[in-house]
């Protein structure tokens, strides 16, 4: 399982005010790379990507369909980068009866 | 002036969400759905996935057991012929549309499997009892039109499906006639569940449905890119794609989630009340009339369709001539040989099919105008006799 370690940074502006003798202090976040934990589950066509992608949305799992870089055996063909908890996401795939397999392990 | 009652051919005119939906696909839905990772391919994949979604949740079924097709008769044929690939016993109604008894017929004309036919009654314990006493160990599959596309009459096809699951039966459903309009559900025992998209579905026309409960393997009969599986020269085994080769009617298959959409939002009980009502004021207007023939039986219970003749004249003749007044109707046979065998009417008959668009005046005066054509054709034959 590879990780990506938070890295954010804020712009931080802090102006005074000499009428009112204050000080406003104000944040901005300019970027940020996030810790996830991904699994890349490949499936046989996009309909079943789809309702993977729809599933697990909608049960909070964060997601995304990617149409495959290498043609595997099979062919051409779409899988759900999954940014959660793996094992958790493929035990609903599977109550969903969603056909998968597990490429890899690996970050973005 | 048009006033279309041949709604049971394809129903027109169409809502206003359906062609919204049309013209929204054409340009914003340009891609190939499930072929390609771009995000025209990925924005339409997610339109067609949506239009299953509706689909299934509708007729109570799974998306990817709902299959796209280009009409009612695609859909009967994939089933009948994907079912009865290995052989065996196959039983249909006396009601078929000719989209189940011809692809049934040539099976059996070329051997492939032997065939019956059961007789339909008015009575619905009769129409059952029927189905059974044809039933024998080879029997493979039923096929049973849920109501005729020339009566209207509901056959008893929940109770035909319980015998079917008890004896490991496949039974599959014509629901041209009635999705939409009556509530069919999977859950009623069907196996497999044709139908048109361009019918009571209100999507447009070259669109048809073919949705499964995936017990029974349909063996596909066309085969092709599916957009998965690529790298085999084999057609792949999961549905949908095992049965939908080529490219998709991405419009179409829009155009019916569309027209669910608005059956939902008006209700289906309400559409079918509304449609039921114009056909009631319509028999009860020609009833009385002894020169007209309203092919109704008190003891069925029917879908919104009435077919008709007056006595001494051609049916086709009788529609041309509510033609000539801007009045649709089709006569004939209705692609339905076995229907018109089973009534006894040789030259067919004339249908009036009204829509959720149809009104009742219209009804009204189209039976005011048939019981006129009715006089006219009477005092023509008097004249010639003279």
């Amino acid at each position: 399982m590879s990780l990506f370690y938070i890295c954010l940074t804020f712009i931080i502006k802090i102006s005074y005010n000499k009428v009112y003798h204050k000080y406003t202090v104000s944040c901005r976040l300019m970027s940020g790379v996030i810790l996830l934990k991904t699994c890349i589950a490949a499936m046989p066509s996009y309909t079943y990507v789809l309702k993977g992608e729809k599933l697990l949305k909608a049960r909070g799992y964060p997601c995304e369909i990617r149409r495959n870089e290498k043609i595997s055996k099979n062919g051409c063909g779409y899988s759900l980068y999954i940014y959660n908890d793996c094992k958790k996401a493929v035990e609903i795939l599977e109550k969903y009866s969603v056909p998968y397999t597990i490429s890899e392990y690996g970050g973005v | 002036m048009i006033i279309n009652f041949d709604n049971a051919a394809t129903t027109y005119p169409k809502p206003e969400s359906v062609k919204k939906t049309a013209l929204n696909a054409i340009e914003k839905f340009g891609g190939n759905a499930g072929r390609g990772g771009h995000a025209l391919s990925m924005k339409t994949s997610e339109a067609v996935y949506s239009a299953r979604e509706t689909i299934s949740e509708f007729f109570d079924a799974q998306p990817e057991n709902v299959v796209f097709t280009l009409n009612c008769t695609h859909a009967l044929n994939m089933a009948i012929q994907g079912i009865m690939s290995g052989g065996g016993h196959l039983i249909i109604s006396g009601m078929e549309h000719n989209s189940s008894s011809r692809p049934a017929a040539e099976l059996a004309r070329n051997k492939k499997i032997t065939l019956s036919i059961a007789q339909v009654y008015p009575d619905d314990r009769r129409t059952v009892e029927s189905f059974r006493s044809l039933i024998h160990n080879d029997t493979k599959a039923v096929v049973c039109t849920l109501a005729s596309n020339v009566t209207g009459q509901i056959l008893p096809y929940r109770e035909i499906a319980e015998i079917c699951r008890k004896k490991n039966i496949c039974f599959i459903a014509d629901g041209a006639q009635a999705c939409g309009i009556i509530d069919v559900k999977m859950s009623d025992g069907i196996n497999i569940l044709c139908t048109a998209g361009h019918k009571g579905l209100y999507g447009i026309t070259g669109t048809g449905l073919l949705i499964t409960d995936g017990k029974y393997k349909i063996k596909p009969i066309i085969q092709g890119g599916t957009g998965s599986s690529s790298s085999s020269l084999y057609q792949p085994e999961f549905l949908p794609d095992s049965l939908e080769s080529g490219t998709l009617n991405i419009t179409g298959a829009m155009t019916i989630k569309a027209g669910i959409e608005f059956i939902n939002k008006i209700g289906r009980e309400k559409i079918f009340s509304h449609e039921d009502k114009i056909c009631r004021i319509f028999i009860n207007s020609l009833s009385k009339n002894k020169d007209i023939i309203i092919y109704r039986n008190p003891e069925s219970s029917y879908v919104p369709i009435v077919s008709f003749n007056i006595k001494g004249v051609m049916p086709e003749k009788t529609a041309s001539i509510l033609a000539q007044k801007g009045y649709c109707l089709r006569a004939g046979y209705h692609c339905s040989a076995l229907a018109h065998m089973q009534l006894g009417t040789e030259n067919g008959t004339v249908r009036f099919a009204p829509s959720v668009f149809s009104n009742e005046n219209d009804a009204l005066k189209l039976a005011e105008f048939v019981k006129n054509v009715t006089v006219s054709e009477k005092s023509k034959k008097s004249i010639e006799i003279i």
